[in-house]
């Protein structure tokens, strides 16, 4: 077990290293182990991006730390990956994922955050939260459509989404700046001309002359 | 607080003095400023008759200060008769809407006064 | 706690943006051809909109694609067959409103025009004063707007600062008070050239610039010179910005890509209309109005042929038309259309055996191979008319 988590952190700082052949051995390693993972402790249904670190018990980083900032390249490059087609297949990111609560119906707001300190303070961190390598961020189009509404172009809500609170503020941001940059498209509004205001009036000078 | 509409909602006597005056919005330390027309006895948070400009004090990124005048509106009252308060009056003049108010150029004047002073000041330190 | 981080992280990006405005006062790569003078009374004449018109086609599929607005919502109703008829055109009207070319018109230049000159009031105040009118009903061009400097002078205000104001007072949906950033920074507008989205950085140009302002000349220029050489004129063909497109590329005396387009296309009409507009343009003595008539009674207009378009959703009556119309259907022309093309190719040939061609080879090859093209369907046509029995009129 060990030597294999070893080899799957070597594998990710590769990622990091910007090889385009160590995604693939990073990625096929990470499919290796998170297999193993599977047999090894059944309890981790959750076979998410959270089974990419294992939770092997004694050494080896921590899982729910979130320390480590990741650049936004790796991420774009993580969306492209066989890595990401394993765990999330077609779906969107947060097609699959349910929200705690007591009772029947889900508290208006979700929670403020899910990562406190460095490190995820809940047992069901939000679709953003729990995989790291999704970086909120303009340049990252490909997540940010991922939370457009396709019909009236819209941010779709937190309560659809489930992402916390802190997230969702950053994705709303990262779209308007994609917007501003042009890295996202969105129908602009009609702009009607009145073609007297930019003729007319030369032809009035004309007629003065 | 809050505002009325423009178009106002404030009712006044056919015969009543009316006025062309400030109403100071905003909040403390941010004023800005409503041109409004209302009965000149009453309080400036009252409703008012209508609204005919807005005016920031304040300078923006570009250094300008923004007034806004419904100069169509402003005439149309003036020639009903209507008072001018000393600032309104002012700034219209600064507009050149009407003749320049003599507060203006007393400023003006007290303010290149000072100005001269201060360099002589600074010239006999020197 | 963290709210309030996240608010100053906010804060900072504004900073950014201030940042930005700065930048954005070096205006991205200048374009390299630009109109030299007036083009307005040369694009407003009726026979330039007309052949403009007709170049850009109506596409209804195209002009009401699926949107993200914010009421996407459609309605069913049970009509006669005469309220369908009325229901059509005006989809076709409105669809032509869609099509409503932006003006193409000279930049305009910043005059200083001073109204008022008081020196007595010189430091009045310590900024200077900007008068907006706000009366209403009032065109967005007609609008006042004075400064009042601190020395006294009353002026009316720059092109830039009366943007400003309106923009303040009358906002125009869509458009930024700030430049955004695909305007402002030349890597992103490359980006956006390069990915071919054309239509998106012109639909936004049309709403943050006005037609005479500088921008707004240099980035169309910019869009249009990259399609000239990524040739991807099928993005823009039935959009708003086809017919400034062409015109564009007949002033600048650089239609040949844009002719190969069409001629691969099999637009020939098209094209016909294209060369006799850098004729016009060019005041080349060349008779071209002859063939332009010639083809316009045999071609329908581009509202003609979407009416065509939506009415043959509806069932036809059986009979003779039906396989005539079945013919029709399986080659894709009429008897009318093998005429125009005639007429049409002769003109183009025309064309590339005068000075004004410039890829000439290329052109040569394609009207060859749509010639071959065309024989080869005119013979199926034939036969298969003979196979049922139409008399060839």
């Amino acid at each position: 077990m060990l030597p294999i988590a070893r080899g799957i952190y070597s594998g990710l700082a590769n990622i990091t290293r910007s090889s385009r052949g160590a995604l693939h051995t990073a990625s096929s390693l990470r499919c290796k182990a998170s297999e193993t993972a599977e047999e090894k402790d059944a309890e981790n249904a959750e076979g998410e991006a959270g089974g990419e670190e294992n939770q092997s018990s004694s050494s080896g980083p921590d899982p729910k730390d979130r320390s480590k900032v990741i650049p936004v390249e790796t991420s774009m490059r993580y969306l492209k990956s066989a890595a990401y087609k394993q765990t999330y297949g077609n779906d969107f990111v947060w097609t699959q994922y349910r929200r705690n609560h007591k009772g029947m119906y889900a508290p208006r707001k979700t929670r403020k955050t899910c990562i406190r300190q460095g490190r995820i303070s809940t047992g069901n961190p939000c679709p953003i939260c729990r995989d790291e390598y999704l970086v909120l961020d303009y340049r990252n189009t490909e997540l940010l459509e991922q939370f457009i509404s396709p019909h009236n172009g819209n941010v779709l809500s937190y309560s659809k989404t489930g992402l916390c609170q802190k997230s969702h503020l950053r994705l709303t941001v990262a779209v308007q700046q994609a917007r501003d940059s042009g890295f996202l498209t969105y129908d602009v509004p009609f702009r009607e001309y009145d073609y007297s205001e930019y003729y007319g009036q030369e032809q009035k000078k004309k007629d003065i002359n | 607080m809050s505002l009325s509409p423009a178009s106002g909602i404030g009712r006044f006597y056919a015969k009543s003095a009316k006025i062309i005056r400030f109403v100071r919005l905003g909040c403390t330390n941010r004023p800005f400023y409503h041109i409004v027309v209302m009965e000149r006895r009453k309080n400036q948070h009252q409703p008012v008759i209508e609204q005919v400009g807005s005016y920031d004090p304040l300078p923006n990124d570009h250094n300008e200060r923004l007034v806004a005048l419904n100069t169509e509106r402003i005439r149309f009252w003036l020639g009903k008769g209507a008072h001018l308060s000393t600032p309104a009056a002012e700034l219209l003049g600064i507009a050149g809407l009407l003749p320049i108010h003599p507060r203006t150029y007393m400023t003006a004047w007290r303010n290149r006064r000072t100005a001269a002073e201060s360099e002589a000041k600074a010239e006999t330190t020197a | 706690m963290h709210l309030v981080r996240q608010i100053r992280q906010l804060n900072g990006l504004q900073g950014l943006r201030h940042a930005l405005r700065q930048v954005s006062t070096a205006p991205t790569k200048p374009a390299t051809l630009k109109y030299e003078r007036d083009p307005q009374p040369l694009f407003t004449d009726a026979e330039t909109q007309k052949l403009l018109q007709s170049m850009t086609q109506l596409h209804l599929d195209r002009v009401f694609r699926k949107r993200t607005v914010p009421d996407n919502s459609s309605e069913i109703k049970f009509m006669t067959t005469e309220q369908l008829e009325l229901e059509f055109q005006s989809m076709v009207e409105k669809a032509q409103h869609m099509l409503q070319m932006p003006p193409v018109v000279k930049i305009k230049e910043d005059v200083d025009r001073i109204i008022a000159k008081d020196p007595a009031l010189k430091d009045f105040a310590d900024t200077k004063f900007v008068f907006t009118d706000i009366t209403f009903g009032r065109r967005q061009s007609e609008r006042k707007v004075v400064v009042r400097e601190t020395d006294g002078t009353l002026a009316y205000a720059s092109l830039d600062t009366t943007k400003r104001m309106n923009q303040l007072y009358f906002p125009l949906d869509g458009r930024q008070s700030y430049t955004p950033r695909m305007f402002a920074l030349e890597e992103l507008i490359a980006k956006c050239l390069t990915e071919h989205k054309y239509e998106y950085v012109m639909d936004r140009l049309l709403v943050q610039y006005e037609p005479h302002e500088p921008e707004f000349h240099n980035i169309s220029a910019r869009v249009f010179e990259h399609l000239n050489e990524s040739k991807q004129f099928d993005l823009l063909r039935s959009t708003r910005h086809f017919g400034p497109m062409a015109f564009f590329y007949a002033w600048h005396r650089c239609i040949d890509d844009l002719l190969y387009d069409m001629i691969r296309r099999d637009y020939l009409q098209n094209a016909v209309e294209l060369i006799a507009l850098s004729y016009k343009i060019h005041n080349v003595p060349v008779e071209y109005q002859e063939t332009l008539a010639k083809l316009d009674a045999l071609h329908p207009t581009p509202a003609q042929s979407a009416l065509t378009e939506l009415r043959s959703g509806m069932r036809q009556p059986e009979g003779q038309q039906g396989i005539e119309q079945e013919i029709h259907s399986a080659i894709g022309k009429t008897e009318k259309d093998f005429t125009a093309d005639e007429i049409s190719l002769q003109f183009i040939e025309q064309y590339i055996a005068s000075e004004h061609a410039l890829k000439k080879v290329q052109l040569e090859l394609a009207v060859q191979t749509l010639k071959e093209v065309n024989q080869e369907k005119l013979q199926l046509f034939q036969g298969l008319k003979k196979a049922h029995g139409i008399q060839a009129s």
